[in-house]
């Protein structure tokens, strides 16, 4: 993709996008997760019935648009909204102190300049890419400056709209959301009727301009908590960045479980866990029974609170990330292949080097885990072995608290640059690809190996701890953020921080708090204990993480599966059973055994009738062999099962397309755009179908060149293999399950 | 490609009745002419390690001596500096040092001076490594032109097309005086769904030679890419041979031999004697045999060598050497890569970089798969496998030498038949030691005999059971048996707690049937907490982690 080729996308779509920000496109359809940015017409066609050939065939183009004059952002703001307005909020406090008080400890409320690690990164790209095009950010961090067009000059340390951070009114005014990120979203500009005792139609009034539609919803946060860079913000192509939306979305919190069959949990959004109901000692006007939504927006923002010294919203934030996601040793692999399932117990001789497979999963993090900047997060697991006298024979991660520690497996996002290093300081212009991923989706489970070599003298049994760690973000970026703040720009921010909050200046220079996670503790070499009821989830959950194994290693998913069959009662575990199977099925999917899952998943179906993954399973077993026309039947009931699923209707897509129906393909693939605009698979089946339906050549045209300006970036692959080539270790890390050397005792 | 085109171009006829085009290994043929073009064998050899496979194919091309093009989907653009030629040589010594092989043994002297019995190991072991080229950065432009890259190198002219460009596939075939017949949409047509990149390699009639039959083997083409999925497609190469075609993917890893996971896995009956007349028709001798293994296990692949790559017994031709690995792919392998001379800003020295596989432990894996005209397989799904053993003069506990494979803590498995020459002199002791098999009288080691060119040996005029010696054929053929998988001794009987699948579909998947896989599942599982002991072939999964772990375990001693 090209700079210009951007360009010509964004204007030849620009004659939509008014229709779009006026509301004009809507969904009607009850399944939809989000509103379409597009041609109006287009998206009431695709979007309001599932693909049925027997429709008239779709001619027009679905595009990927951004309706605002403040491009970059996509922030839409209504006629006269100004950065004062925004930025006040303390007659919001008056009526509701509980929700100002909470929102004041908030990372929402330090998300503008007045957060060292932000002011850090937007301050270096304001002057390495252009002011213009930090509007970028402004969309989500700078609501105030950005409607007052005060990011196109320098922005003063005294400015009070620096240090606004995401307010009442940005949230409170949002009055349409579109799905594209970015700040998606239009703020109204309406006057906000004043509440008065005593005059429930004033009341009413201001509840209702300040509860607009959008507010209660998960895309309204989507529309932050997704990002996305390209051409306008100095990248060299399109590459999706911060996004828990989209991890969301697909999830079964979402109520679109098509990724697995898993455990019965809640659906929940975002407000759920990051809004949950607090008490509201203050007598906050909006209390009811003394509760209020927590306007903390609790998150793992530990740096943040620990910079500026809130003990309470420290504590609050780690209690929040404990328990977030398990970790375990599950299973241990001995030098002759044999092993134990679980470990516990499992036999080590002296010399002996075994292997032992950590798995985490995350538990009850609705979008991945870490979340958000991917790229910064801070995530290790920690793995020790010690003797029966408490002796460490050896470890791993250990010394990564102190500072990088290579035998430590962090869970980042490690994207690179165009000579293929890794980016720690949040250099977002220069992100090409991501090299790996170690974060974890919704209910997702990773196997980190870990060898052992056992000292020829032992004292049995053995003890093995894992910890799961978390800091708030790498040591790289805290340190450019500190060596700014001592600059004589970064002091003039701290100091008008600590007059405006009456608090002392955040110092990003403490000490990161590092939270643990979680802890799970074996023995090696001693009595094997009789498995307990949990034995067989923690199989299944090695089995889950070995499914996303190289293709070759996948194979090894399959003791462990046999193993919790095994462990299954043989009444009563309907579900853990489907489960298994379904897992089964998954596995023979990515090894071509189609048949094989097709068993599997009968068996799981009988359990766990119309489950979305099954369904996709079955369709990712026939596509796998090419068998696409018997595949369109399960993805389309997935699709349908789990209709705010984006890749669900991509999978459909493609499989009409292969199938030679364009005009189902295109109807799917439409449906998947309205979820996710700039999708380069359903923009690409789009662009095809246009062309074999014969559609009007300026609409060939104009999916053509969306697809040409949001597909994957050709090049990606060979800065990857860059990566693996001039960066030590990053080889390694690219092979999805791949073996960490413990550090022997010294 | 643009689909509206080659639905507009889709006709009645079939691809198989279709002129100018003609199906290769995971690609195609394609000439400006309304003819013919053919693909009768081909030959891939493939290098893995991590996420990287480096693949290189060599491919037959028959049709009228005129340019035509081979055009390969493959997963990503790929780059100048990603694509190679290599000398035919090289294919055609990995075929003879993999091929099933043909030995002669003279029974020594059963009353001899005393001395020890000779048992095989006729050649030395390999020549020390010769130094490694390093292996070079490579630069990371951003494709923004319709052709990414084009140049010359052999017969070929490359052309890799970017995805802008693939989508345009026809039309620019077409534009560049190609043809792509009615008929041909249908395959073509998943590629282009799913995003996939294409690869044009045009060939100048005039630098081939071409046989009599026109019949013209091309150069080697290697290329490397990072992926995940480890499988070769060969959906393409099947729809279109002439004939029965074959396919013979050699598989070369460091510490690790590789089956298929979507077809059932055979190991070629090996270890027989044959009669002395098999001499002079050895590769119709074993085409007969192999096509009797598969009739008794129809649509499996069949493994005919997994052996350390630098070593071999007997050895038809000198074992690989370090050049010629590098030459395969190690040049650009992880391992390899990081230990290429640092580029600005990596400390030499650092830690993370991965030990380069020592030559050693490079294992070649031959599997051999054989499918009719007309065809529709699927492509072929690799997993790792452990090591097995077979086909050596090595006796069993059982006092007879080995049949069949079996796991083994290294691979050493080949075809290897033999013709023996019974002592003939005289026996002038009380305790004659009879079956002690070694070189001839003269003691001049006759060389193995490969059976090369197994794709064009003739096919049903030789009689095997006229051929093979001391057994009927179906006995002989009874050591078929599957490969030994990645299996975990102690298991329960999976269907003791669950109904899916079970262990009672007998029907073995055919690609001539189109059928896609062995209908149970690699038998695994643990019954006990700690399961069993070992068979020695998950050794080979913990000589992975080793070859991984002692890589990575260089991050320990110095920081980056």
């Amino acid at each position: 993709m090209t700079r210009s080729l951007v360009l010509v996308a964004l204007l030849v779509a620009g004659s939509g996008a008014i229709a779009a920000a006026s509301g004009c496109s809507q969904r009607s359809d009850d399944r939809a997760t989000g509103s379409a940015t597009t041609n109006a017409s287009t998206a009431a066609n695709a979007t309001s019935a599932s693909p049925s050939p027997a429709r008239a065939a779709i001619t027009t183009a679905m595009l990927p648009l951004n309706p605002s004059p403040l491009a970059p952002s996509h922030l839409v703001a209504g006629p006269g909204l100004d950065g004062a307005t925004i930025t006040e909020t303390e007659s919001c406090a008056g009526c509701h102190a509980d929700a100002a008080a909470q929102w004041r400890t908030s990372a929402h409320a330090f998300g503008s300049f007045n957060n060292p690690a932000y002011r850090v990164v937007v301050d270096r790209f304001r002057k390495d890419v252009g002011k213009d095009a930090s509007r970028f950010c402004a969309g989500c961090h700078d609501v105030a400056l950005l409607v007052d067009g005060a990011m196109a000059a320098d922005v003063a340390p005294n400015d009070g709209r620096a240090h606004g951070g995401i307010t009442c009114r940005v949230c409170h005014g949002i009055d349409a959301v579109r799905p594209d990120g970015n700040g998606s979203f239009s703020v109204a500009s309406t006057p906000i009727p004043i509440p008065r005792d005593g005059d429930a139609e004033s009341v009413r009034l201001h509840k209702e301009r300040m509860a607009l539609a959008p507010l209660r919803t998960a895309q309204m946060c989507g529309g932050c908590h997704r990002a996305f860079l390209g051409a306008e913000t100095g990248n060299v192509a399109h590459l999706i960045g911060q996004d828990d939306m989209t991890a969301w979305v697909r999830s079964g919190y979402a109520g679109n479980g098509s990724a697995r069959v898993d455990s019965p949990f809640a659906k929940a959004e975002c407000r759920n866990c990051h809004m949950p109901l607090e008490d509201a000692p203050r007598g906050d006007a909006a209390a009811k029974n003394g509760k209020i939504a927590s306007h903390r927006f609790l998150g793992a923002h530990t740096w943040l609170q620990a910079m500026r010294g809130d003990a309470d919203a420290l504590a609050r934030a780690k209690e929040m990330l404990r328990g977030a996601a398990s970790i375990d040793v599950a299973v241990a692999v001995h030098a002759d292949g044999s092993r134990t399932l679980p470990a516990d117990g499992a036999p080590v001789k002296p010399g002996e080097a075994i292997v032992l497979d950590v798995v985490v999963r995350n538990q009850r993090v609705g979008h991945r885990f870490p979340g958000g900047t991917v790229d910064a997060q801070d995530v290790w697991i920690e793995l020790v072995v010690r003797d029966a006298g408490g002796r460490v024979l050896a470890d791993a991660g250990t010394q990564h608290d102190k500072g990088e520690d290579l035998t430590a497996h962090v869970m980042r996002a490690s994207p690179v640059g165009d000579d293929g290093r890794p980016l720690l300081v949040r250099e977002t212009e220069k992100f090409r690809t991501t090299a790996f991923d170690h974060t974890l989706g919704p209910r997702d489970a990773q196997v980190v190996r870990y060898r052992f070599d056992a000292p020829s003298t032992l004292t049995l049994p053995l003890s093995v701890t894992a910890r799961l760690r978390h800091r708030s973000r790498n040591l790289t970026l805290q340190a450019a953020t500190c060596a700014n703040a001592k600059t004589p720009r970064g002091q003039q921010f701290s100091a008008a921080v600590a007059k405006r909050t009456g608090a002392p200046a955040p110092d990003p220079c403490i000490l990161q708090p590092i939270t643990e996670v979680a802890e799970a503790t074996i023995a090696l070499g001693g009595e094997i204990p009789a498995p307990d009821a949990r034995a067989w989830q923690r199989l299944f959950d090695h089995a889950l993480g070995m499914t996303k194994a190289l293709q070759e290693q996948v194979d090894e998913a399959r003791p462990s599966l046999e193993r919790a069959l095994a462990l299954l009662p043989a009444a009563g575990a309907d579900r853990a059973r489907a489960m298994v199977m379904a897992l089964y099925g998954a596995v023979a999917v990515r090894e071509g055994r189609t048949d094989e899952a097709m068993k599997w998943l009968d068996g799981a179906e009988a359990l766990a009738p119309k489950h979305a993954a099954i369904g996709r399973l079955r369709g990712e077993a026939l596509t796998s062999v090419w068998r696409w026309t018997e595949a369109i039947a399960p993805l389309r009931a997935s699709a349908l099962a789990a209709p705010g699923d984006d890749a669900a209707w991509m999978r459909l897509a493609v499989a009409y397309g292969s199938a030679g129906d364009p005009a189902a393909a295109i109807e799917a693939a439409q449906r998947g755009l309205v979820l996710q605009p700039r999708d380069g698979d359903m923009l690409r089946v789009q662009s095809l179908s246009l062309d074999a339906l014969h559609a009007p050549q300026s609409e060939t045209d104009r999916a053509r060149t969306a697809f040409l300006a949001f597909r994957p970036p050709d090049d990606a692959p060979q800065l990857r293999a860059l990566c693996s080539d001039r960066v030590p270790g990053c080889a390694l890390e690219r092979i999805p399950v791949h073996v960490h050397p413990m550090r022997p005792a010294r | 490609m643009r689909l509206k085109a080659l639905v507009a171009a889709a006709a009645m006829t079939t691809v198989l009745a279709a002129p100018g085009v003609a199906e290769a290994f995971c690609g195609f043929y394609v000439s400006g002419a309304d003819a013919s073009l053919f693909n009768d064998a081909t030959q891939v050899v493939l290098m893995r390690e991590g996420t990287r496979t480096v693949l290189t194919m060599a491919n037959a091309y028959k049709g009228p001596p005129q340019d035509f093009a081979m055009v390969v989907p493959v997963p990503v653009v790929l780059q100048k500096e990603n694509v190679k030629t290599l000398k035919k040589e090289i294919f055609g010594r990995l075929d003879l040092l993999t091929a099933p092989r043909l030995v002669e043994y003279w029974e020594q002297d059963p009353c001899p001076p005393p001395r020890p019995p000779m048992r095989g190991n006729w050649k030395s072991g390999p020549p020390p490594p010769t130094a490694a080229p390093a292996g070079g950065a490579r630069r990371a432009d951003a494709p923004s032109v319709v052709v990414e890259a084009q140049f010359t190198v052999g017969e070929y002219e490359i052309v890799i097309l970017s995805a802008r460009d693939a989508t345009g596939l026809d039309s620019w075939l077409r534009t560049n005086g190609y043809k792509i017949p009615a008929g041909a949409e249908p395959h073509l047509r998943p590629y282009v769904q799913m995003g996939m990149k294409f690869f044009v390699a045009k060939v100048d009639a005039k630098k081939v030679t071409f046989d009599a039959q026109g019949r013209a083997a091309l150069s080697p083409l290697r290329f490397h890419y990072d992926a995940e999925a480890f499988h070769l497609p060969i959906r393409l190469g099947m729809i279109n041979s002439s004939g029965t075609q074959d396919l013979i993917v050699t598989i070369l890893a460091p510490s690790q031999r590789y089956e298929v996971s979507n077809y059932d896995n055979v190991a070629i009956p090996t270890n027989m004697d044959v009669a002395e007349g098999a001499k002079g028709q050895f590769g119709a001798f074993y085409a007969a045999l192999f096509d009797k293994t598969l009739e008794k296990r129809p649509g499996s692949v069949v493994t005919e060598y997994s052996w350390q790559a630098t070593s071999c017994d007997p050895c038809p031709v000198e074992p690989l050497s370090m050049n010629e690995l590098w030459t395969l792919g190690a040049d650009v392998l992880p391992s390899t890569q990081a230990n290429a001379p640092p580029s600005q800003g990596d400390a030499p020295s650092s830690p993370r970089r991965w030990r380069p596989p020592p030559q050693s432990s490079f294992v070649v894996t031959r599997l051999h798969a054989r499918y009719g005209k007309g065809s529709a397989g699927n492509d072929l799904f690799f997993r790792a496998a452990p090591p097995i053993t077979g086909g050596r003069e090595v006796e069993g506990d059982d006092g007879k030498l080995e049949n069949g494979a079996k796991p083994a803590s290294s691979n050493n498995f080949q075809g290897r038949y033999a013709v023996r020459h019974p002592w003939k002199g005289r026996m002038a002791c009380a305790h004659p030691q009879r079956g002690v098999w070694g070189g001839p009288p003269g003691g001049e080691d006759p060389k193995p005999v490969a059976a090369g060119d197994i794709a064009f040996a003739p096919r049903g005029t030789l009689k095997l059971d006229a051929l093979l010696k001391g057994a009927v054929t179906d006995t002989m053929l009874a050591a078929a048996g599957p490969t030994p998988e990645l299996s975990f001794p102690g298991a329960p009987d999976p269907d003791a707690s669950a109904p899916f699948p079970s262990d009672t579909d007998a029907g073995a998947p055919s690609i001539d049937a189109g059928a896609s896989i062995p209908s149970t599942p690699p038998k695994s599982g643990c019954g006990a907490c700690t399961l069993g002991e070992g068979t020695g072939n998950a050794g080979a999964l913990l000589a992975g982690f080793m070859a991984l772990a002692t890589a990575a375990a260089r991050r320990l001693t110095k920081k980056r």
